[in-house]
């Protein structure tokens, strides 16, 4: 009797309606990204796109300044730059002083 | 409206059904007073973990995770500590957990807002809050009567709040101004010039990955959850503690409920209205 080998890609996990998991599981932009600006923090499915494509996207939503600078992971980064999955997205103003 | 009657220390009302129930002022006032779970319609920051009100005053308890941060930080060989002619460089520097106390009188924000550390989120009012090692946190001496670690706001003025003429957005926009002032604008020497120390200078000594602000960007960049490990001064005091301590700087004593003289003395106060 022939025998058929199942592909072990179709046995990955792959949680069905209602699993947290899911709720960006099929986003074609791969995993999420914390978008900091101000009060707003979020993960969003943004990973890969570009910190340009992000501010432009989010820019209502998150109130972000247009003079702000973009920081990943504490290093400022250029508007050109690609955002990677689990990374963590900054928008800040640096302006002014204490005292 | 159905009738309700006070004869002597006790109130009493009757139901459509001619029932009756009594009970004293004392009790009533108990029953209205208790604390009740409400944001009265403002859609809270992200981060916010308590809200906590007594009297006129309001107190936000916001807690930002564990991060690295790029913060404007006054220069090694800046020729002023302070004010014109300061010179900043940008330092990458990773926070434990981060916990500020904003303090709203009605729905403006207050001058006397209080910053603090954890090595764990907050869970309950009896976690202890740490000191923040940060420029700008400030230390009174003496304590007694002020605040613990007055975040340095003294440079934002009204107009930093933006137009805001919602109630309900005020408060989002005071904590926002607030956030701005401790997390985006120059750390300096203020402090120290000022109210005698901060929290950054009196911490120096905990550990030596955090004595300088360069060691300290040296050891974020290695590991930034070195900071969950460093012995920040502690407080000794509980989220709860300090917020009853902030209450009582701004002269708010009591449960701040009404109590029954309170209302023996509203009633005495009331001034008839004119007659349109």
């Amino acid at each position: 009797m022939l025998e058929t080998v199942r592909p072990r890609h179709q046995e990955t996990f792959d949680p069905g309606p209602g699993g947290q998991d899911d709720l960006f599981g099929s986003c074609a932009t791969g995993g999420l990204v914390t978008v900091n600006h101000g009060l707003h923090t979020e993960p969003l499915p943004v990973g890969n796109m570009t910190v340009a494509e992000i501010r432009a996207r989010y820019a209502d939503r998150f109130d972000i300044d247009p003079q702000s600078r973009a920081q990943i992971d504490g290093h400022i980064v250029d508007d050109s730059t690609v955002v990677r999955p689990g990374q963590i997205l900054m928008f800040v103003r640096h302006a002014g002083e204490k005292g | 409206m159905e009738p309700i009657k006070i004869e002597g220390n006790v109130v009493s009302a009757v139901s459509p059904e001619g029932q009756t129930a009594s009970m004293t002022v004392e009790e009533l006032l108990e029953t209205a007073n208790q604390r009740r779970m409400e944001s009265r319609g403002i859609i809270l920051p992200d981060g916010v973990k308590l809200l906590d009100s007594k009297g006129p005053t309001t107190i936000w308890v916001h807690e930002t995770p564990p991060r690295v941060y790029s913060f404007k930080w006054i220069a090694s060989g800046s020729p002023a500590r302070h004010g014109p002619g300061t010179e900043y460089c940008t330092v990458r520097i990773a926070l434990p957990y981060l916990v500020v106390l904003a303090a709203f009188e009605g729905d403006m924000l207050s001058g006397q807002n209080e910053c603090f550390f954890r090595q764990r989120p907050l869970e309950t009012e009896d976690d202890e809050l740490l000191y923040p090692a940060l420029l700008n946190c400030s230390k009174f001496t003496p304590q007694e009567g002020r605040p613990l670690s007055w975040i340095c706001t003294a440079k934002m003025g009204p107009e930093s709040l933006g137009p805001c003429r919602n109630p309900k957005q005020r408060m989002r926009a005071g904590f926002k101004a607030l956030m701005h002032c401790l997390l985006e604008t120059g750390f300096n020497y203020s402090s120290e010039d000022n109210e005698g120390s901060s929290w950054f200078t009196e911490s120096t000594r905990v550990d030596p990955r955090v004595s300088t602000v360069e060691s300290w960007s040296k050891a974020s960049g290695e590991n930034a959850l070195f900071v969950l490990d460093v012995p920040w001064l502690k407080t000794g005091l509980s989220l709860r503690q300090v917020i009853d301590r902030m209450y009582a700087y701004r002269g708010i004593g009591g449960n701040g409920s009404l109590s029954a003289s309170d209302l023996v003395r509203m009633i005495f106060n009331r001034r008839p209205k004119k007659p349109k």
